[in-house]
């Protein structure tokens, strides 16, 4: 009974609480747009034409290599709780699964390279591409586990880390040069590739080894 | 406008369903929705003139993928948890 009061005390709160915050949300003023210019401003020296890709491979690239890290440190710790479970394949042989196989995974690897070289003048880059390529990897894995070519795990881990290990290498070279992560002008473009492509084979390793750690059963 | 309104309903279904709910996967699904609304309510709310703000959807994208790191994490918990209250009932 007490629960059932506590229950619709909150539904009325939230109502309250929905109500007051659209109320404010939507009577706010748009902030000035002095980073906005800023950004227009120092769009030539980046070395790419996107701006979304710009700012995260370059003006705040010290962000995305700290993500890269948590993302990175989240499948230490899945690996970390690892040993509860076992994994045991089921394998379904059947006609849409092998076209599956043939024809649609070629396919999308394809499309994620696409979604990566197109990340320096429109919406994608790095993350899509990995997103792409880790359920690409995640459909193979579940449709035909047995055929599906596993590296040995050092192999694998050596992948898992490459991507931050470049990223970092890359902010040791321009130590050289400038500060950390801080880019000439005329060689911007070949880094924030070179990044881009590493990162996407690295975090598509790692996002679909999030999957294929979660899909394993609870040992009996 | 409209945007931002979805945005808040989706806070707050999700901070409801965080506080409600007894489960620990309705939690953590609960807590995907809210922070979808936020950054829902994020972009809507810098957006000028149609053209989002590149930063903010720099610092989204970011956020996005933080939060689907600790999804998987707080997945594979509770299973371990799950497994361990499973044991310990088949003992009693």
């Amino acid at each position: 009974m007490r629960n059932k009061t506590f229950h619709s005390l909150l539904y009325f709160l939230a109502f309250w609480l929905f109500v007051g915050l659209s109320f404010i949300l939507t009577n706010i003023n748009t902030l000035d747009s002095s980073m906005h210019t800023k950004l227009f401003e120092a769009m030539p020296h980046s070395g790419v034409t996107h701006e979304v890709t710009a700012v995260l491979l370059n003006f705040r690239a010290l962000d995305t290599l700290l993500e890269v890290g948590v993302i990175l440190l989240s499948l230490i710790a899945i690996h970390a709780l690892e040993p509860n479970f076992r994994y045991t394949p089921l394998s379904f042989e059947n006609t849409i699964t092998n076209t599956f196989v043939a024809i649609l995974f070629p396919l999308i690897a394809l499309y994620a390279f696409y979604i990566l070289y197109s990340g320096s003048y429109q919406s994608g880059g790095a993350f899509s591409a990995s997103a792409l390529l880790a359920g690409g990897i995640i459909i193979l894995r579940l449709v035909k586990p047995r055929s599906f070519f596993v590296p040995k795990e050092l192999i694998l881990r050596f992948l898992y880390v490459s991507g931050l290990f470049y990223f970092v290498c890359v902010g040791m070279i321009s130590l050289f040069f400038g500060s950390f992560l801080e880019y000439r002008d005329y060689i911007a473009s070949f880094y924030i590739i070179s990044i881009e492509s590493v990162l996407m084979l690295s975090l598509g390793a790692i996002l679909s080894a999030y999957f294929i750690n979660a899909v394993q059963r609870v040992k009996p | 406008m409209l945007f931002i309104i979805t945005g808040v309903a989706l806070f707050v279904l999700g901070l409801l369903g965080v506080i409600v709910h007894k489960e620990f996967l309705r939690k953590l699904i609960s807590l995907n929705v809210f922070t979808s609304g936020i950054f829902l309510i994020f972009v809507s709310t810098t957006t000028r003139e149609d053209i989002a703000d590149p930063i903010v959807i720099a610092l989204v994208l970011t956020g996005l993928v933080v939060t689907l790191g600790a999804s998987a994490f707080a997945m594979m918990l509770i299973r371990a948890y799950a497994k361990e209250s499973i044991k310990e009932s088949d003992n009693v």
